[in-house]
Formats: C-alpha cells, sequence, structure tokens
C-alpha cells in the first residue's frame, strides 16, 4: 500500500473516532481545565487557582466552564475552609472526566502521528 | 545489580517531618494538604533528602507521588506514627521553616512556589515574581510581599560578601539614628 493508501486509511480511522467524543469539551478552556485537573486526582484545585493558574480569563468565563463540566459529570465540586473563614469552591475530575480526558488524548495523538 | 531507575518519597521521614512540626496532616483537609506539600518542596529545596519529584502544576509546586503517599497512609499522617527519626540537622531545618512559615497556608503557597520557580526554572527573580503575581493573583500584595520574602530568609542564606554589603549599606544609617538618639 502506498502513502496515499496509509494516509486515506488513517484520515478514515481519525474521522470515525472522532464521532466517540463529546464535541461540547472542544473549547480551549474547557481542555485547559481538564488536562490540569487530570494530574491532580482527589486533591483538584479551586476555581480561583483554576482562573488565574490557567489564565482562563474572566471570573464570569472560567465559572461557565467550570459549571459545564459539572453539569456534564466530568467534574464536581466541593466548598473547603480556607483560612478558617472562607468556604472555597473546589473542582476535582471525576472518573467519567478523566475517561473523556483520555479520549481527547489519544484522538490528539492520533492526529500528531498523522502528521509524522 | 538491579538499581531501580525511581526511588520512591520517604514518606516515613515526611511524617517524622510533620511529627517535629507537631503538624497532624489531614487528607480530608483541603489547608492540611496544601501546608503538606509546600513544606516538603521547600524543605528539598533546602537539601533535605525526601525524594519526592516536585513539579509546577495548576495549584503551583505540587507532587503527585506525594500526594498518592499521604492517602495511602492516611492514618499514619493523621496520627503521626512512622517510627522514622530526624537527624539533629533536618530538626533544626525544621524549626527553622516552621518558626519563619507558622503553617500559614497562603504564605507557604506563595512562597513554595516561587522558590521552586527560582530553583528549577531559569526565570529570574524579577520573572518569577511576575509569574506569582499572575498565578497567584487572588492574595494579597502583602501576602505575596512575605511569602516571597520569608523564602528567601529560608532557602538563600546571605553569604559573607552580603553581609559585608549589608554592613555598608546600613553603617552610616545606624550611625546617624544613634547619633540622633544622643540629642
Amino acid at each position: 500500500m502506498g502513502w496515499g493508501g496509509k494516509m486515506k486509511e488513517k484520515f478514515l480511522e481519525i474521522v470515525h473516532e472522532s464521532g466517540n467524543l463529546n464535541s461540547k469539551l472542544f473549547s480551549l478552556s474547557r481542555i485547559k481545565i481538564l488536562w490540569a485537573l487530570s494530574e491532580l486526582g482527589e486533591d483538584g484545585a479551586t476555581a480561583r487557582q483554576i482562573k488565574n493558574g490557567l489564565n482562563i480569563g474572566s471570573d464570569g468565563s472560567t465559572y461557565s466552564n467550570l459549571n459545564a463540566l459539572v453539569e456534564m459529570g466530568y467534574l464536581r465540586m466541593e466548598k473547603v475552609r480556607f483560612e478558617s473563614k472562607e468556604n472555597l469552591e473546589l473542582y476535582v475530575i471525576t472518573p467519567a472526566g478523566l475517561e473523556e480526558w483520555n479520549k481527547i488524548k489519544n484522538w490528539f495523538d492520533m492526529l500528531v502521528c498523522e502528521g509524522e | 545489580m538491579y538499581v531501580r531507575a525511581n526511588k520512591m518519597g520517604d514518606w516515613e521521614k515526611a511524617i517524622a517531618v510533620f511529627e517535629e512540626m507537631e503538624f497532624p496532616l489531614d487528607c480530608d483537609e483541603f489547608e492540611d494538604k496544601i501546608i503538606g506539600q509546600k513544606t516538603i518542596c521547600l524543605l528539598q529545596l533546602k537539601g533535605m533528602n525526601l525524594n519526592y519529584p516536585f513539579g509546577m502544576y495548576v495549584r503551583g509546586s505540587y507532587s503527585p507521588a506525594f500526594t498518592k503517599d499521604y492517602y495511602d497512609h492516611r492514618q499514619e499522617f493523621k496520627n503521626l506514627s512512622s517510627g522514622a527519626s530526624l537527624s539533629d540537622k533536618e530538626k533544626v531545618m525544621v524549626k527553622t521553616l516552621d518558626n519563619l512559615f507558622r503553617k500559614n497556608a497562603p504564605l507557604l503557597e506563595i512562597g513554595a512556589t516561587y522558590a521552586y520557580i527560582i530553583k528549577n526554572t531559569n526565570s529570574s527573580p524579577v520573572e518569577a515574581f511576575r509569574i506569582i503575581k499572575e498565578t497567584k493573583g487572588f492574595y494579597r500584595d502583602t501576602q505575596i510581599a512575605k511569602g516571597i520574602s520569608k523564602a528567601k530568609e529560608f532557602l538563600f542564606e546571605p553569604t559573607e560578601k552580603d553581609l559585608e554589603w549589608l554592613k555598608n549599606e546600613t553603617g552610616p544609617l545606624q550611625q546617624a539614628s544613634i547619633k540622633s538618639m544622643r540629642h
């Protein structure tokens, strides 16, 4: 099989695999949030750490993305105490979120390998 | 001979550190985990051998391997029971850190992240300060200044040359101050 054949085969595979992804996740902010939280397990991160650490933008943009991910079942939110007075919002990735993140990563891998 | 490529973190020694600080780490408490993570990070940067790999994450300097250990050994971390002990030099190091930061989570988060950036990336102090302001901007400016100052005090001991420079810089001011008190 020539180069054209391999390319076509990979093309079909990539298109086919994209059907298994949740297209609502394809925003830069949502991908950055899933990536960052996938490495923190049960410890998670607070909304303000996510907003500032990932350079997401406004509070509104941060919360709308975090809430969307919670609604999709990919994150869970809990309130935690800090400096004995504050109640911070902590976000933790769920098993479903981790699974979805791995699907996205694998798909990106396919894209990168296809280009090499 | 078989040599392990990646040595495991020394969780028993980490507990001995917290025992010295009288700090039972409860992994269900968000603040405890910040204090624990940043304490271990700063001690390693100072040279204590605990074998935990740290990196930069959205939480600042952080070790997933250490996280795994305090979840796997949650009772031991909470009860401060490990049987390990520290050398006298290590005990002094822990006490010095604890006296400086006094288990203050924001100062530890700022200080450990700043120190990690300086020691592990090629960032200048100005650049490291900019990164802290950006990523930890939810803390007050006074907290950021204090956290960085304490990290510097803990990690960067002044050399003879620094002390001599300081003496020359502050000497005239001290003399003037003494003179003014005489009048």
